[in-house]
């Protein structure tokens, strides 16, 4: 086994591996021929390698799932360079560093300044859970799960103001000569005393009134605004207030169940909207009329992909799932 | 070639070339996922810099240097001692390592015995073989893309070759 000269060596793995001319396959030919154990020789090396060959094409990796994984790698850093490209490109590279450097200081040092500033006079309570809240004025808060409210240790003598980022309800105790301010990162609501519903989201920010009367401004634009008496809401994009009336009650989470009595579609799936702080629309474009199916049901603790499916299955609409946003057509 | 026709041809490199990249990367790093990750990132440092080789011949070259390269880099960031230094490329015909016996229930399937004879093979060998095989290399190739000369190669694809054979041996 060991005897298979130099040459033969060479001639067989050049024809192995695919690379041999008719000639060299004469020689081996020969050679084999001169002893049956040569020609055992040759056949098994012959086998060997095929077989490891078929053990190297095996196909042990996901091709397909590796190929999706890429796929989505390179889709996510073309949206990104997109997002940048358009506004730096004029900016030479020392000129960009230098910028960067500076707003980043910038920031570090504003951030920290008004941490601390903000840290001395106020209170902020971030609710781990929906949780209940009296300020010490007598005005009653439920705040929705993760909702934030930030308010100062004492009131000025003229207005009660809070910041607000997600949901909660307020009762608010009136005291005409110091209205009750609410600003959020879009609006300023004014009321003096009454119970409503704000819901200050990312996209949209919803306020609902349940008795009396509440003022719902643009805060960087106090002239744009409406005014909100009970059983209105408004819906305010940054850009319009949206007003309607609603017929179910917006105070749904406080009772952990969302309930729906005859309600036109584009109504639920407004409120599931805000529930679960996740997108849903309607195609009307695709299904016209679809937005004013009446729904009666309730949701418990279903999650938004079950109740959509839910509603789904009642209407016989059907739903997708596009970018961010789940769509009922 | 517009960007589409270039992403499609990106995809079929991909899908020709996955799978042996995979494999030799698996001769330098036992864990299977590691490999994988090494692989994709090279695809993706090619969409993003080196589109140009796609549409080239050297493709095959450029994505086994560079899963190479990577998996070297990887054990070293590990801290972890590389399976073999290529510098040290003197062949010692000796030190065989010897083949452990298959088992009975195991006899039958010959190409799974081959994989394991392959895993066994000593490492600088087990380079050069997979090397050439995977990526179907001359042996001209392998000698450039790992710097050693075209006689190592064949040395050692003859010895991958013989070592297999003997490994298998009485189950032909």
């Amino acid at each position: 086994m060991e005897q298979l000269p130099d040459h033969i060596k060479k001639i067989l793995l050049r024809k192995l591996q695919g690379a041999s001319a008719k000639a060299d396959d004469k020689i081996i030919a020969d050679w084999a021929s001169q002893d049956p154990a040569y020609e055992e020789e040759i056949a098994q090396l012959t086998t060997t390698w095929r077989m490891a060959d078929e053990w190297l094409e095996e196909k042990e990796f996901d091709t397909s799932s590796a190929w999706s994984k890429i796929d989505q790698r390179i889709a996510l850093a073309t949206e990104k360079k997109n997002d940048t490209t358009n506004t730096v490109f004029w900016m030479n590279t020392l000129l960009k560093t230098l910028v960067a450097a500076a707003i980043v200081a910038g920031f570090l040092f504003g951030g920290w300044w008004w941490y601390n500033k903000r840290q001395e006079s106020f209170t902020i309570i971030t609710a781990a859970a929906d949780q209940h809240v009296t300020l010490s004025e007598g005005t009653s808060v439920w705040l929705r799960k993760g909702a934030t409210i930030r308010l100062p240790k004492t009131f000025k003598a003229d207005e009660r103001k809070i910041y607000l980022s997600g949901e909660a309800y307020f009762d608010v105790k009136t005291i005409i000569q110091q209205p009750f301010r609410i600003e959020t990162g879009k609006g300023l609501i004014t009321v003096l005393g009454t119970s409503f519903l704000v819901n200050a989201g990312q996209q949209q920010e919803r306020v609902a009134v349940v008795t009396g009367k509440v003022l719902f401004a643009d805060k960087d634009h106090p002239q744009k605004r409406c005014t909100l008496s009970a059983n209105e809401e408004a819906i305010f994009t940054g850009e319009t207030f949206e007003r309607k009336t609603f017929t179910s009650s917006p105070l749904q989470w406080q009772q952990e169940e969302l309930s729906f009595r005859s309600t036109p579609l584009k109504e639920v799936i407004q409120t599931l909207t805000i529930f679960y702080n996740h997108p849903v629309k309607v195609d009307s474009a695709q299904t016209p009329g679809a937005g004013e199916i009446s729904i009666t049901a309730s949701f418990g603790k279903e999650s938004l992909s079950q109740a959509v499916d839910e509603i789904a299955k009642l209407t016989g609409l059907h739903y997708r799932q596009q970018q961010d946003t789940l769509i009922l057509y | 070639m517009s960007t589409d026709d270039l992403y499609r041809q990106f995809q079929l490199v991909f899908e020709q070339y996955y799978n042996p990249l995979c494999k030799y990367a698996s001769s330098f790093i036992k864990e299977k996922e590691v490999c994988e990750d090494i692989v994709q990132d090279v695809f993706v440092k090619i969409w993003e810099n080196r589109r140009d080789i796609l549409v080239v011949e050297g493709v095959k070259f450029y994505l086994f240097t560079a899963v190479r390269n990577n998996c070297l880099t990887h054990l070293h960031r590990g801290q972890r001692r590389p399976v073999y230094s290529l510098t040290d490329m003197n062949i010692e015909e000796d030190a065989w390592p010897v083949g452990t016996e298959p088992g009975e229930g195991e006899l039958v399937n010959y190409k799974a015995l081959l994989g394991k004879g392959i895993d066994q093979l000593p490492a600088k060998c087990r380079e050069i073989f997979l090397l050439s095989r995977l990526g179907n290399f001359s042996n001209q190739e392998v000698a450039d893309n790992l710097g050693i000369s075209i006689k190592t190669v064949n040395n050692q694809l003859w010895k991958a070759l013989k070592f297999l054979r003997n490994f298998v041996k009485g189950t032909l």
